[in-house]
């Protein structure tokens, strides 16, 4: 998690917004963006896409800051669940397929060799378009708990879920996006 | 948890916090060594994910956006300030009138169905109980007696099914972390008639895949292992024989059913 969390004291900032402070809901905003966006870019895999949905995320998530209870779940995690539901409305509505030749938008380690970048990058879009061919379930559990690093606990307040079936669910995601790639080699 | 899943989490943490490498993990646990290096090496590579980051000319723009829009669109606790003396009749009024719509709400809402417009009452009214009750265990074991029974009520609907399958796995979930050594059986009794009653209905339990613990594949063999290609999406129904075992575990219970269950054969 961003140190700058800690340092933001963020369930007074959440409090300040939730009382209509503007300028605190953006501090929220500045911690959390990117967080955000990476949680929506790996599922929806379009640049503007993701942009769009993240933008949408923060804006619901003014709307509606009055429902929020801090002692419920942390910011993070109600967020997480505006961005889950964004991502679902946006295939519904726009019944999206995404093309396995969608590029993420990533920035790499400037100090790899070219050749190494271009490796790196089609093995980071065949990650990303096996992540898609699991269940939302299992998708999310990966997401958060491995990519954006989030304990058990967090990612079982974020989705809802017991942590034990998030465990389950890890291993499970594990176990099909292993086969999956495994799969797409041969 | 099954120890193949305390294995991966255990190595999982050790890799997280540095404190050893792949080849240290599987040496750790040797038993579980083929099937841990794929499981790690694919959490390893996921975190290469963690290079997508937002433009940040993008983030500035928006921030700005955000705030335009703030600024048009204030919460309702900034604008309701300064009216304090009628609120607070209002408010009282409301207040006495939604205490009399809830009574009776709740009542008719604890017979709501999933897509129901109570059903949110009804869940509300459940949390209410979680938070006061304080048997973890019976409370648990009577809602999952609920989510069985929302199950087999919507059975065969596309979209309320697969949600009903995923709140009464939870559900059973809560009963198994809940139980202690003297309410096991008693776990195991009740929901061991309610999967009787759902493969009385139809279900083949690849819904379970995700099931916490050794339920779908305790003493499975390599070739009996659900395809990815057979693992059901969010929205689908599995509908293909089960492949689990015909004593499936929950968590650290077992429950008895009959092998060759058909329709003639229950009760």
């Amino acid at each position: 998690m961003p140190d700058s969390r800690l340092e933001l004291n963020e369930d007074q900032v959440v409090r300040q917004a939730i009382q209509g402070d503007q300028e605190a809901f953006a501090r929220l905003y500045d911690v959390h963006a990117d967080e955000v966006f990476r949680f929506v870019k790996i599922r929806v895999r379009d640049q503007h896409t993701a942009e769009d949905i993240t933008s949408s995320v923060f804006l619901k998530a003014w709307e509606n800051l009055s429902g929020y209870k801090i002692r419920k779940a942390p910011f993070q995690a109600w967020l997480f669940r505006i961005a889950r539901n964004a991502v679902i409305d946006h295939y519904r509505t726009e019944k999206e397929h995404v093309p396995l030749e969608a590029a993420p938008h990533i920035v790499q380690d400037r100090s790899s060799g070219v050749p190494e970048k271009v490796v790196a990058r089609i093995q980071v879009e065949k990650l990303a378009a096996s992540l898609t061919e699991l269940t939302e379930d299992q998708r999310n559990v990966l997401i958060l708990k491995l990519v954006q690093g989030y304990s058990i606990k967090e990612v079982a307040k974020a989705l809802g879920k017991r942590e034990g079936a998030v465990r389950a669910l890890q291993m499970r995601a594990l176990q099909s996006l292993s086969k999956l790639m495994e799969s797409k080699l041969e | 948890m099954s120890e193949l899943q305390k294995a991966l989490e255990e190595c999982l943490v050790l890799l997280e916090t540095g404190r050893a490498t792949i080849e240290e993990c599987l040496a750790r646990f040797p038993e579980y060594a083929g099937e841990l290096e794929p499981l790690l090496l694919k959490a390893q590579e996921l975190k290469t994910l963690h290079g997508i980051h937002i433009s940040e000319v993008f983030k500035a723009n928006t921030r700005n956006e955000l705030l335009n829009y703030m600024g048009d669109h204030p919460t309702r606790a900034k604008n309701q300030r300064g009216h304090s003396g009628l609120s607070l009749k209002l408010a009282s009024g409301l207040a006495i009138l939604l205490l009399a719509f809830a009574a009776s709400g709740t009542a008719l809402a604890q017979r709501a169905l999933p897509g129901d417009s109570l059903y949110a009452w009804k869940l509300a009214s459940e949390n209410l109980w979680l938070l006061i009750n304080p048997d973890d265990f019976e409370t648990a074991l009577w809602l999952s007696t609920r989510r069985f029974e929302e199950l087999l009520a919507v059975r065969g609907n596309a979209v309320l099914e697969p949600i009903s399958v995923e709140a009464y796995l939870d559900s059973i979930q809560r009963v198994t972390e809940a139980a202690d050594a003297e309410s096991l059986s008693r776990a195991s009794e009740v929901i061991g008639v309610q999967w009787e009653a759902l493969q009385k209905a139809g279900f083949r339990f690849e819904d379970l895949e995700d099931f916490p613990g050794p339920l779908a594949e305790p003493d499975m063999q390599e070739g009996q292992r659900p395809d990815p290609e057979d693992t059901p999406k969010a929205g689908s129904t599995a509908t293909e024989a089960s492949k689990i075992p015909n004593t499936p575990v929950v968590g650290d219970l077992e429950v008895t059913v009959q092998p060759n269950l058909t329709l003639e054969s229950l009760p």
